[in-house]
């Protein structure tokens, strides 16, 4: 980036004395260098760049990366090129130690805004990656709170999924799964590089288009009850507004909220069973397999109890580790259900047992335009925050920020 | 139909008896009768030992030593005879004469002491022909300083060391290492003063937590009152009933005792006692009165749980017309144990208090009738009455949303829907009330070679509890507003009435001048509820046998079974409440709510279908003798229990309606929401159980047991006794082992309506999944003592080789299902072949279970080390001093299964002191 600007300002510099009227640039190349992960053996080839100012050129780039250009008018342009791939691609090229989810959109390019071409300078341009993610877990409540005769309340958990990204989303079909918990870990990550095994499935209702998400908007699932909390524990939620509520039956329960209905579930509990100590792993996916077919085991060396359905992480859009506090030490990293280029890190509570009223929330990463962008580097020990206050939908809280 | 096997039994008790006295009357060498008269004098002062009993054990004869210490044995027929002479304060005194002409002797006995030159802390195994047993007299109580019965019980062969910290519930168990099945200690019976005590009429508390029929706890038995105990491990005498595993006897001080006080202080225990004993004028008899009172804590740190209990106790015994003696005890125990948090928490904690009060009557009596057919009549009458009370006060939680289920009846109800959490009280009363009623009557026959002691008798128990049960302050706010918080009142529960009968035949051959063949064989009859439809009874067949080769080696071995009756708990279950959400409309406008319940009601009034708990037991040991003054005793054991007490599961079927705000939940013109009853959203089909017990538990015992005495090293003064056993325990459960379907997608009609709406239920082959655990622990124990210095010292070594814990997990099938109308459909293994089978839309061939076997958990051997010191400063003081873990030894190890390190012997470090006073 330095480097493109010092090349910026030395050409600045070399035609601020000129006065001649505009004629064609000589013949200059322009590198497209790949981000560095990247780089090795690949080259960012056959892909359109568009210079726009004071007019529009299209070039695409040679087997080597490379534009020649051989004439443009001199002039203030935009540089703007990029390339989509699936994460799972992205992956095969950079090697799996990157955390992206095979669903992830990964956009790798550039847009450089008002660049002065006035000589035949070359120029090395540095593309960049996004990982494009529309959809993302932003807050899960789950360690419930004590109300006002101080016993534990529990029943005000929810997940948030937030659209981060600036078109219009739609939960319609997305999946939200928690992976099993039971201690010791009954399939750690790390023994499972591909699986996830999941205890309970919610499906979203909807056939495509039924329930958008507005740009920086969000989507609250009330996981046992979508009603005001604040009523008989002062420092819970209000959650009565919930777009959601996990139940079995369409009219029970808050008859004015949605149902979310569960697909697949481990035990007979008929609520999103968030365990207010953790481990909670939260991950939203979606696929077009039918999920019953897919595998579903005991745990291993048992006959009975719990059936965990066993998905392919290849369906994962986002994931959140949240682990579970011991009395004494940190928390047992082994025992992480979600693969690192799902979530790197985790997130943990302050509290073995819970009930202390802390969410686990996702960071902003800027206010623009309006709406926040929240972080997302597939690290929940970087992207989330511990707050005390785990309204839902409002993003600037102080520590958020 | 069960008077048929009463007649069978009396039968063959009419039988045995002409073929009894056929020995006395056809024998040709009929022994002629001696009398032997024994004057008992104290081997320290020379004086006559007033009030000491001598027993001629063959034969039943016994005498009390009058004023001059003179006791008379009449009609003691000619020949061999072992007497035992027993007397508080003296060391037992047992002696085989050989009798020929009436004669008269003097016998000194023993004060104990430590001035002895061989002093007993250990257990003593029993002797060949009898049931194997264990016996504790009251110097290794001293010296073990122990606060409750199950102190002591770490002395028999294969116990592990431990020190109790009387703040939970202490229930024996014997020869078993899985001390979670209650029905070992269920089956243990305790016999204080020859009375037992009984746990049939203990109804599980729901606020103390303690399970009905699940043992006695030993809490409320003052260590520092018993004068000896004897635990019969093996095969016990047709004369204990009532039981499966063992029996505890136990003997506590009746007659003259210096005064004495007592205290003993460790970090989790204080407990101090004083006693004493009276011996009055001539023919007045003898009065002991004791008091104990203990207190303990289980962290000294911790004052958030403690238990207090003060026991006492008066003893009067008394001879009349020197041939009937009699002993009457009234003993009361008061205990008091109590939960809490920290007092400063208390507004919003939970306090759990329990409290029980109990008495208890015993009379002995023994009739010295010395006819032909009652050498000693002897009988026992006890009562015991308590009143047990746990008292709870806790904040109810909410949790945002609670529905109030407190309907006893069946049916749809509107219930409360709190939201805001409340405080409850509430409690549970029980008062078990025990009368028991024994007599036995023993003779004897012989001839020359053969002698014969025939034992008899006969038990009568009425059992009840009668009580308020469990409650709540207030029923609308109720302490568990699920099914399980329904009040229940105990008054209407029957009273238990149970009669037995036994008859037993000691016999003792001598083969040889060496050689001994010694048989006890006996039979018992056992009926409860006589007439009632839940009638049980049950003959248990019982022998023990010895075969003496020469002076130095026995065989022994013995085969019986033993059968424990079904408590309250099991015969009069309490009825089961099952609560279905029918609606839940929670709008966001809380005055709007409505919450509806479905309550069905599964009673089992009287359970007429379980039977006694038997348990097989057999044996087979050697015990060697050498001339210098090494014992060994060898014995393996097997005990196989097939049906202990456990869950039953039977289902009923019943529909529930529920009922939502799309379909079924209408709104009025006001509002307010109302139920379509004829409209419902979903019909589930509900399978539930009736909460019956049945014989389930299964459990199979099995080991050897050692117990060395390599006699004592002279040059040091010090015994060495080595103790310990390889014991197996096996259990697993018979009863029908049902599980739903799995995989029914939680989106399913049967998936919404919870855990108990399955399509149907698979019956899978019962008992393939065991507990197994194994254990080898020996204990070396090395007691040291030096009478000049009025010491004694011991040190017990306790290494567990072996530990291996097990829960084996086989591959099963099912083998039947059982549909929502309850009718039953075999599965064939055709139907588990075909891979595309189905029941109900559900695929059979993911209902095989194959899962992998769990891995077995052994323990590497871990070694303790426990050290006591008794020293007697003078002849009116002393003091006992012991540590328990003394090198502290608590190292971090791990097991087969995990590379986990943790620490073992936890817990095990304590020390204490123990002092007294004897005036």
């Amino acid at each position: 980036m330095k480097r493109i600007i010092y090349t910026i300002s030395a050409a600045l510099l070399a035609i601020s004395c000129t006065r001649e009227a505009p004629r064609g640039t000589e013949p200059f190349l322009m590198e497209f260098r790949l981000p560095e992960e990247l780089s090795a053996g690949a080259y960012y080839s056959g892909q359109k760049v568009y210079l726009n100012g004071v007019a529009s050129y299209e070039f695409e780039t040679d087997i080597r990366g490379m534009v020649t250009v051989e004439s443009i008018i001199p002039g203030i342009y935009d540089i703007v090129t990029g390339m989509e791939i699936t994460g799972a691609q992205y992956k095969a090229m950079a090697g799996n130690s990157v955390a992206v989810e095979d669903r992830a959109r990964v956009n790798i390019g550039v847009s450089l805004m008002n660049q002065r071409i006035f000589s035949a300078q070359d120029l090395q341009i540095q593309l960049k990656t996004a990982i494009l993610r529309d959809l993302m877990i932003s807050k899960i409540y789950y360690s419930g709170t004590k109300d006002n005769m101080d016993r534990n309340y529990t029943t005000d958990s929810y997940i948030e999924i937030f659209n981060n990204s600036d078109e219009v989303a739609y939960i319609d079909g997305k999946y939200l799964g928690l992976a099993e918990s039971v201690s010791p870990a009954a399939y750690p990550s790390s023994e499972n590089p591909d699986s996830i095994f999941l205890r309970q499935v919610c499906r979203f209702p909807g056939s495509g288009q039924d329930y958008p998400v507005r740009p920086g908007g969000s989507v609250v699932v009330a996981a046992r009850s979508a009603r005001n909390h604040t009523e008989s524990a002062s420092t819970s939620i209000d959650l009565s507004d919930a777009d959601f509520e996990v139940k079995t039956m369409e009219g029970s329960g808050n008859p004015d909220i949605p149902m979310l209905p569960l697909v697949t579930n481990s035990t007979s509990i008929a609520t999103l069973n968030l365990l207010s100590g953790g481990p909670n792993a939260v991950v939203l996916f979606e696929t077009d397999e039918d999920i019953l077919s897919w595998p579903q085991v005991y745990q291993r060396g048992k006959t009975s109890g719990e059936l965990f359905l066993r998905m392919h992480r290849k369906w994962v859009m986002d994931g959140v580790e949240c682990l579970k506090k011991p009395a004494q030490t940190a928390p047992d990293v082994s025992s992480k259900r979600l693969q690192d280029d799902i979530d790197a890190g985790y997130a943990v509570i302050t509290s073995v047992n819970g009930y202390n009223h802390e969410s686990v929330e996702r960071k902003v990463s800027r206010y623009e335009g309006g709406r926040y962008y929240l972080t997302d580097t597939n690290n929940s020990s970087v992207d989330f925050v511990i707050l005390t206050d785990p309204t839902p939908r409002k993003y600037d809280k102080e520590g958020l920020q | 139909m069960s008077f048929r096997y009463l007649k069978a039994f009396l039968a063959s008790v009419i039988l045995l008896l002409p073929s009894a006295l056929s020995v006395t009357a056809s024998g040709q060498t009929r022994v002629k009768a001696v009398t032997l008269k024994v004057k008992i004098i104290s081997a320290t002062d020379g004086q006559p030992v007033t009030g000491a009993s001598c027993l001629v054990t063959d034969y039943g004869i016994f005498d009390i030593a009058d004023q001059n210490g003179n006791i008379r044995l009449e009609k003691v027929p000619a020949g061999k005879a072992e007497i035992s002479i027993q007397m508080l304060g003296f060391e037992d005194y047992k002696e085989t004469l050989n009798i020929q002409r009436d004669s008269s002797l003097t016998i000194r006995i023993l004060e104990s002491s430590l001035t002895l030159e061989q002093v007993v802390v250990t257990a003593k195994s029993s002797a060949a022909g009898s049931s194997t047993s264990s016996s504790i007299g009251r110097m290794a109580i001293d010296h073990l300083q122990a606060t409750s019965l199950k102190d002591i019980m770490q002395l028999l062969p294969g116990q592990l060391m431990a020190s109790s910290d009387m703040t939970s519930e202490e229930k024996l168990t014997i020869r078993t290492l899985n001390a979670s099945t209650a029905n070992n200690a269920f089956g243990t019976s305790i016999m204080i003063d020859g009375v037992p005590m009984s746990d049939n009429t203990s109804i599980s508390d729901k606020v103390s937590g303690s399970t009905g029929g699940s043992g006695v706890d030993l809490r409320q038995i003052s260590a520092d009152n018993i004068e000896s105990v004897e635990v019969i491990r093996g095969i016990p005498s047709a004369e204990y009933g009532d039981l499966t595993s063992g029996a505890v006897v136990v003997n506590t001080k009746a007659g003259y005792t210096p005064f004495e006080i007592r205290t003993k202080v460790n970090p989790t225990t204080l407990n101090t006692s004083f006693g004493k004993g009276w011996k009055f004028s001539k023919d007045a008899g003898s009065l002991n009165i004791n008091a104990d009172y203990a207190r303990a804590s289980g962290d000294p740190r911790n004052k958030n749980r403690s238990f207090d209990r003060v026991s006492g106790g008066i003893t009067y015994s008394n001879t009349f017309s020197r041939i009937w003696s009699t002993t009457t005890k009234v003993n009361f125990s008061s205990i008091v144990d109590l939960r809490t948090v920290d007092p400063d928490l208390l507004v919003e904690g939970t306090e759990t208090t329990q409290k029980q009060y109990s008495i208890r009557l015993t009379h002995n009596g023994r009739l010295s009738l010395n006819k032909i057919f009652s050498r000693s009549l002897t009988y026992a009458l006890g009562l015991t009455m308590s009143d047990n009370e746990s008292r709870t006060s806790s904040i109810v939680s909410a949790d945002g949303g609670l529905p109030v289920i407190t309907s006893l009846t069946a049916g749809y109800y509107q219930v409360p829907y709190i939201t805001e959490s409340y405080r409850a009280g509430g409690g549970n009363v029980s008062t078990p009330v025990n009368f028991y009623a024994k007599v036995g009557n023993v003779f004897t026959a012989n001839t020359s070679k053969v002698k014969q002691r025939f034992n008899m008798g006969a038990e009568y128990r009425l059992e009840s509890n009668k009580a308020r049960g469990f409650y709540n302050d207030d029923d609308f706010m109720p302490l568990r507003p699920t099914s399980n918080g329904r009040p229940r009142p105990y008054y209407d529960i029957p009273s238990l009435n149970q009669l037995s009968g036994y008859f037993e035949d000691n016999l003792t051959w001598d083969i040889t001048s060496r050689m001994v063949f010694k048989l006890q064989g006996g039979l018992r009859f056992d009926m409860l509820q006589p007439g009632l439809p839940e009638q049980v009874h049950s003959i248990s067949p019982r022998f023990n046998g010895s075969l003496k080769l020469t002076d130095w080696i026995t065989l022994r071995g013995g085969w019986g079974q033993s059968n424990k009756t079904p408590g309250l708990a099991h015969l009069y279950p309490e009825p089961k409440y099952m609560d279905r959400e029918a609606a839940s409309y929670l709008p966001s406008d809380a005055s709007k709510r409505m919450v509806v319940y479905n309550t069905r009601v599964t009673e089992v009034q009287r359970n007429n279908s379980l039977r006694n708990a038997t348990n097989t037991k057999s044996e087979i040991g050697f015990d060697l003798n050498f001339k210098n003054g090494m014992t060994a005793s060898v014995v393996a054991y097997r005990d196989y229990m097939a049906n202990g007490f456990g869950n039953f599961t039977e289902y009923d079927v019943y529909y529930a309606n529920y009922y939502t705000a799309r379909q079924g939940i209408a709104i009025d013109a006001s509002g307010n929401p109302y139920i379509q009853w004829q409209n419902p959203a979903r019909v589930d089909t509900v399978f539930t159980t009736s909460g019956r017990i049945g014989n389930t538990q299964a459990s199979l015992d099995r080991g050897v047991e050692f117990d060395i005495n390599f006699g004592q090293i002279k040059p040091i003064r010090t015994t060495v006794l080595l103790s310990g056993a390889y014991m197996e325990t096996q259990t697993w459960t018979t009863g029908p082992n049902y599980s739903s379907p799995s995989g029914i997608p939680a989106s399913s009609v049967y998936a919404q309506g919870g855990a108990n709406t399955p399509p149907f239920k698979l019956l899978y082959p019962s008992g393939l999944s065991k507990d197994i655990n194994r254990r080898f622990s020996v204990n070396l124990r090395l007691v040291c003592n030096i009478p000049r210095m009025k010491m004694v010292f011991s040190a017990s070594n306790q290494v567990i080789f072996y530990q291996y814990r097990h829960t084996t997990n086989q591959k099963s099938d099912p083998i039947g299902w059982v549909d929502t109308d309850l009718s039953y459909h075999e599965i064939t293994e055709a139907m588990l072949n075909d891979p595309s089978y189905t029941i109900k839309g559900v695929l059979l061939s993911a209902q095989r279970k194959n899962p992998a076997d769990s891995n077995p958990v052994t323990q590497p051997p871990i070694w303790l080390m426990n050290m006591r010191l008794t020293k007697d400063v003078s002849r009116n003081f002393g003091f006992s001093f012991f540590v328990n873990n003394a090198f502290f030894y608590m190292p971090y190890q791990s097991s087969s299964y995990s590379g986990t390190k943790t620490e073992r012997n936890t817990g095990t470090f304590s020390f204490g002191v123990e002092m007294f006073v004897k005036i």
